[in-house]
C-alpha cells in the first residue's frame, strides 16, 4: 500500500541543508520551515541586545534579508551560523539607531496577551539585567530561559560545543542571580 | 550546576524556574508571527519569454530575408500603380515618374525621359539597362545581386542607395547616398562610397570617387589630373595636395593609381595620402611607386572607410526615405 505524504510534510522531514537547497531552488514552503526552526534562535540573538518589541519586529526583517541573499550561501549546512551573523549585524545596526532611547519599559503588543502589566514589567527588568551581562552569556541565557531550549539543543543550534554551552549557562546564570540579588 | 538548568532533567531548580516564569511573556512563538514570504520572482519566466520572443523575432527576420531574396527566373518586376517590367519589353518613362520594384530587394524611381529594359532576373542575379535618363535606386541585398548596365559600363550595387543618370552622350554619372557602388567597364573599375560621386564614359576608366562636400577647386583639379594624366599640370597637383582633407584620402590614393601619371605626380599624391593617414609601411610611397600593388591595396584597406562587405549593416535601406 502506498502512503501519501503531502509536500508540506515531506518538507518538514528534510534536514537543514536540504531545506536550504530547496529554498534556494525557490521552494517557499522550505523557507517557511527554516523560519519555523530558526526564528527562535534569531529572536534570541536580537533580544540579547534589543528591546523585546524591536527584537520581535526584526525577526522577519532578518529572514526576508536572508531570503534575498540565500542564493549566495554556498554551503547549505552553514545556514545556522550564516543567519546568526545576519541577525547580529542587524541587532548592532538597530542598537546604534536606538541610542538614547530607554529600553526597559518597552514591552508592546508582542508580549503575551495574558501577561499583566506587572508581569511584563518584571520580564523587562530581568531582560535588562541579562542584556548587561557579558556578550558570551547573553544569547545562551535567552535561548534557555526565554525560549526554553535545553543545553544540548542550544549546542546543536549554535554550533558551540556542549561544554561551552554548559559553561556559558553556569557562569551566566550565576551572574544573573547575583545581579538580581543586588538589585533586589 | 543543576541538571534542570542544563536540560530540564532532575528536580526543578526554584531559582531557574522563577526566572523562567518571569521571562515567559517574552517568548517568541513563530506560529504567532508567521512570516509573509514574498512570492517567488518570475525571473526565469521573464527570461524564457524574452528568449522565446528573441528566437521568434530572429526566425521571423530570417524567413522574411529568405523570402525577399527568393525570385523565379525571368519573373517580371511590378510597377507601382499598375503594370509590369518584363524582359524583352523596354520601359520608356514618359511624363510621370515610374516606381519599379526590383524583385523584392528594393525599388527604382525613374524620372520622365528615362529608358529602361530588364535583361536578367532570378534569385541570384538581377540586371537591367539604363539607356538614358535618371533613376534613384534603393536596394538592400548582398553585394552584386543587383546591377545596371549603361552605355558607359556596368554599375554594380554593393548594398546601398544611389542615383544614376545617363546623358544623351552615354556618359554615366553616379552619386551614392549609402553603402558602396562599383563602376566597371573594360578600362577599369572604381568603388564609390556613400557621399561620393563619379562618372564613367565608355572610352576610359571610371573616375575616382570624389566626396560631394569637397571644394569645387579640389574636384576640378582631380578631374583634370584624371583626364590629362600624362600631362597633369603642376597647378592641379598643387591644389589636390594642398586642399585634400583626411576623408579625401581615398580620392587621392585612387588618383595616384591612374594610368600614365608621371612618377613625380604619383609620388606627390602618395605623400599627400601619407600626410592624411598612416601608411602600412615606412617606405610605402617608394614601394608603391615601384609597383607594389599589394601594399597599395593594404593601404586602401587601412583607410577609415565603410567596409564593403557588411551590406546588412545598412538595414535602414529596406525602408523608403
Amino acid at each position: 500500500m502506498r502512503h501519501h505524504v503531502s509536500a508540506d510534510r515531506r518538507i518538514r522531514l528534510l534536514n537543514v541543508a536540504q531545506l536550504v537547497q530547496a529554498a534556494q531552488a525557490g521552494d517557499r514552503t522550505a523557507f517557511a520551515t527554516l523560519y519555523e526552526r530558526f526564528s527562535g534562535y534569531v529572536y534570541a540573538i536580537l533580544l540579547a541586545q534589543l528591546p523585546h518589541q524591536d527584537a520581535a519586529d526584526l525577526v522577519q526583517d532578518v529572514f526576508l534579508h536572508a531570503l534575498e541573499k540565500l542564493g549566495s550561501l554556498r554551503e547549505p549546512a552553514a545556514f545556522p551560523g550564516w543567519i546568526a551573523t545576519i541577525a547580529r549585524r542587524r541587532a548592532v545596526d538597530a542598537f546604534r539607531a536606538r541610542t538614547g532611547v530607554p529600553v526597559t519599559d518597552e514591552l508592546g503588543d508582542h508580549t503575551s496577551r495574558d501577561a499583566s502589566p506587572h508581569t511584563r514589567a518584571e520580564a523587562a527588568q530581568v531582560l535588562s539585567i541579562i542584556q548587561r551581562l557579558p556578550a558570551a552569556y547573553r544569547e545562551t541565557l535567552v535561548l534557555r530561559l526565554v525560549q526554553g531550549m535545553t543545553g544540548p539543543e542550544i549546542a546543536a543550534m549554535t554550533g558551540l560545543t556542549p561544554d561551552s554551552v554548559r559553561v556559558n549557562l553556569h557562569r551566566g546564570f550565576a551572574l544573573l542571580r547575583e545581579e538580581m540579588g543586588a538589585k533586589a | 550546576m543543576s541538571d534542570y538548568l542544563w536540560d530540564r532533567s532532575g528536580p526543578v531548580d526554584p531559582d531557574v524556574a522563577d526566572i523562567e516564569a518571569r521571562l515567559t511573556p517574552l517568548a517568541f512563538d513563530p506560529r504567532k508571527h508567521p512570516i509573509a514570504v514574498p512570492p517567488r520572482r518570475r525571473t526565469f519566466s521573464v527570461f524564457a519569454v524574452g528568449l522565446a520572443a528573441s528566437v521568434a523575432i530572429i526566425a521571423g527576420l530570417s524567413a522574411f530575408h529568405a523570402w525577399r531574396l527568393r525570385w523565379d527566373a525571368n519573373r517580371p518586376w511590378s510597377i507601382q500603380g499598375g503594370g509590369a517590367f518584363t524582359i524583352g519589353a523596354p520601359l520608356h518613362v514618359d511624363r510621370a515618374h515610374a516606381v519599379v520594384n526590383i524583385a523584392r530587394l528594393g525599388v527604382l524611381n525613374a524620372s520622365p525621359g528615362t529608358d529602361l529594359s530588364l535583361n536578367d532576373t532570378s534569385a541570384s542575379r538581377h540586371r537591367f539597362t539604363l539607356t538614358r535618363g535618371d533613376i534613384d535606386v534603393r536596394v538592400w541585398a548582398p553585394p552584386g545581386r543587383v546591377g545596371v548596365h549603361t552605355p558607359a559600363g556596368d554599375v554594380i550595387d554593393l548594398g546601398c542607395i544611389f542615383s544614376l543618370s545617363v546623358g544623351a552622350d552615354g556618359l554615366t554619372h553616379l552619386s551614392v547616398r549609402t553603402g558602396w557602388v562599383e563602376l566597371e567597364n573594360t578600362h577599369g573599375s572604381s568603388a564609390v562610397p556613400a557621399g561620393a560621386s563619379a562618372s564613367m564614359a565608355s572610352d576610359r576608366a571610371p573616375q575616382v570617387p570624389v566626396y560631394e562636400d569637397a571644394s569645387d577647386e579640389f574636384r576640378e583639379a582631380v578631374r583634370t589630373i584624371e583626364a590629362r594624366s600624362g600631362d597633369a599640370t603642376g597647378e592641379s597637383v598643387r591644389v589636390v595636395t594642398m586642399d585634400a582633407r583626411p576623408r579625401d584620402a581615398i580620392t587621392v590614393l585612387m588618383l595616384s593609381n591612374v594610368d600614365g601619371l608621371a612618377v613625380d605626380v604619383r609620388t606627390a599624391l602618395l605623400e599627400t595620402v601619407l600626410r592624411l593617414h598612416d601608411s602600412p609601411s615606412t617606405d610605402a610611397v617608394s614601394r608603391i611607386v615601384s609597383g607594389d600593388r599589394d601594399l597599395f591595396w593594404k593601404w586602401f584597406d587601412s583607410l577609415p572607410l565603410p567596409p564593403l562587405k557588411n551590406w546588412w549593416a545598412n538595414w535602414r535601406d529596406v525602408f523608403p526615405r
